[in-house]
């Protein structure tokens, strides 16, 4: 398998946050615009972006995307355990508890790890990448996170030779967490899983921070998956276990609605949600729409996972 | 009430949607994807005035309220501009009219569009045939007939929204509540309606026959 260095930019590229624009001031000239494209259905022309420009280079992903901005990153976040309402969470998951956090490594591992988030990045070095963000929903972001690739704390568990995947499970907090007591349907707490070689990949990554702070509660704090290939379901929010286990793992919203989310759950524009196409997306802060790409533009560095399945079977 | 009170009252309630978009996009309030926001702002719209719509019949079965019988019309009409609205944002703004990419997601079958797209031409057929002029020379009973599917404009485009919602609206899953609650009005509201003309009927019945009655 060829291994895949991902592109990074120097901590100086990094934008300060105050040279972009002002999450009012974004969402106003968008809002309007698309107002304005409304409103002027009698003479229709191509929305023309809003000037958005900053005055200083923003990051950009290797496909030359710009990161999207950290404000709206942070303000439209899916976490049913805070609501279902996207930009209701970023208020409801002030005060959640994070410190301490504990994450165990445990399961099928010679050496079962308990660590505290600070032993955690005490012990592993940090490291930045700029990864695409495709929802099931049909909308994407461009996200610089911090934090560890997950194989490095794989192998410092060192799996066992039965371990053939990864299972995730998320806190639970109803407590603190109201949509734990609110939406009963659903098994809580949120769990996730990849196979070994999936979750040994170099792209997947276990992330504590965005944009070099540390990361918000509503973004999966203290530490999440990122899974960048698949839908953003898969990358699970505020991990306090993973699990080397034999079998492939139950998985909440594949355990929900089996046939609307798959396990696998690879970015696939030819494999359509039962409900709508997953063929285009609306990237945050444009207009319009972009064609998906396969596995979300990295099916140079995955394909190879999936050779000879059906992807249409193994969504 | 003053003639000027009752005209803003119609107008105002169909209105109101629209200009609380244009206030939240002025003051910024909209969501990091504003488009969705308007597409989903523009069909609640349509379906809410079609609600109100549906509504001023049996409302109007009360006899202080008659006046408002016409206003079904008014508001069925606001209806049918939302719906045109909604359409126009999904195909210029949304799609930016890249008929290769809608008629993907058409092909593809997606029940969703199809119910959006039957309840608009069902909308369209009875703004179409709302004029007077048309009415008369449609003759009272074939209008008539063909406004009574503005209750299946109602049932498909309530389905379209269903589908279209976050979460599994038919598993109670997600963010069902606001589906749920339309689903509700509309049927109740239709049932106003077969309930009134079932009992009306019977009635009808026992006067015709008040020998067995008696």
């Amino acid at each position: 398998m060829s291994r895949f260095r991902y592109p990074q930019p120097p901590p100086s590229e990094i934008t300060p946050e105050h040279v972009y624009l002002s999450r009012r001031d974004w969402l106003k000239a968008v809002g309007l615009a698309v107002g304005t494209a409304a409103l002027a259905a009698c003479a229709p022309r191509a929305l023309k972006p809003a000037s958005t420009a900053p005055a200083e280079p923003v990051p950009h992903d290797e496909l030359g995307d710009p990161a999207t901005p950290y404000d709206i990153v942070t303000s439209y976040n899916n976490y049913y355990e805070f609501s279902t309402d996207k930009r209701a969470v970023a208020d409801r998951a002030q005060g959640f508890p994070t410190d301490p956090w504990t994450i165990e490594i445990t399961g099928l591992v010679h050496e079962p790890l308990t660590l505290g988030l600070e032993d955690l990045l005490k012990r592993f070095p940090q490291e930045e990448r700029i990864y695409r963000l495709r929802c099931v929903e049909g909308w994407s972001a461009v996200i610089p996170w911090q934090g560890v690739p997950l194989a490095t704390l794989l192998k410092a568990a060192q799996p066992k030779a039965e371990a053939r995947f990864v299972r995730f499970v998320a806190v639970y907090d109803p407590e603190h967490m109201p949509g734990q007591r609110n939406y009963q349907t659903f098994p809580w707490p949120y769990t996730e899983g990849l196979r070994l070689d999936e979750a040994m990949h170099d792209l997947t990554f276990m992330a504590t921070g965005l944009y070099g702070k540390p990361l918000p509660v509503q973004n999966g704090a203290p530490l999440r998956l990122v899974v960048p290939w698949k839908y953003g379901f898969k990358s699970i929010k505020a991990v306090v276990r993973i699990e080397l286990v034999a079998e492939q793992p139950a998985t909440l919203w594949n355990t929900v609605a089996p046939n609307e989310y798959g396990f696998y759950a690879n970015v696939n524009p030819q494999v359509d949600h039962p409900r709508w196409s997953q063929a285009t997306e609306r990237r945050l802060g444009e207009p319009g729409r972009r064609p998906t790409l396969m596995f979300n533009g990295y099916e140079e560095q995955v394909a190879a996972l999936y050779a000879g399945m059906d992807l249409e079977k193994h969504y | 009430m003053r003639a000027w009170a009752l005209t803003l009252l119609r107008h105002g309630v169909a209105w109101w949607p629209l200009a609380a978009l244009l206030l939240d996009a002025w003051l910024g309030r909209l969501s990091p994807n504003p488009i969705q926001d308007w597409t989903q702002r523009t069909g609640r719209a349509a379906l809410t005035m079609l609600a109100f719509s549906l509504s001023a019949t049996p409302l109007a079965w009360w006899r202080p309220l008659r006046w408002l019988k016409p206003w079904r019309r008014t508001w069925g009409l606001y209806a049918f501009a939302y719906a045109v609205l909604h359409v126009y944002l999904f195909v210029g703004v949304d799609y930016g009219w890249r008929w290769d990419w809608l008629w993907d997601e058409v092909l593809r079958q997606k029940p969703y569009i199809w119910l959006g797209a039957a309840a608009w031409l069902i909308l369209a057929a009875l703004a179409a045939t709302s004029p007077r002029r048309v009415a008369r020379r449609l003759g009272a009973r074939r209008w008539k007939a063909l406004h009574r599917a503005v209750y299946v404009a109602a049932g498909v485009a309530w389905w379209h929204q269903a589908l279209a919602a976050k979460g599994n609206a038919f598993a109670l899953q997600g963010d069902v509540g606001r589906v749920w609650r339309y689903g509700i009005v509309i049927a109740a509201l239709l049932a106003a309606r077969v309930g009134r003309w079932g009992w009306l009927r019977w009635r009808a019945a026992r006067r015709a026959s008040p020998a067995q009655a008696g």
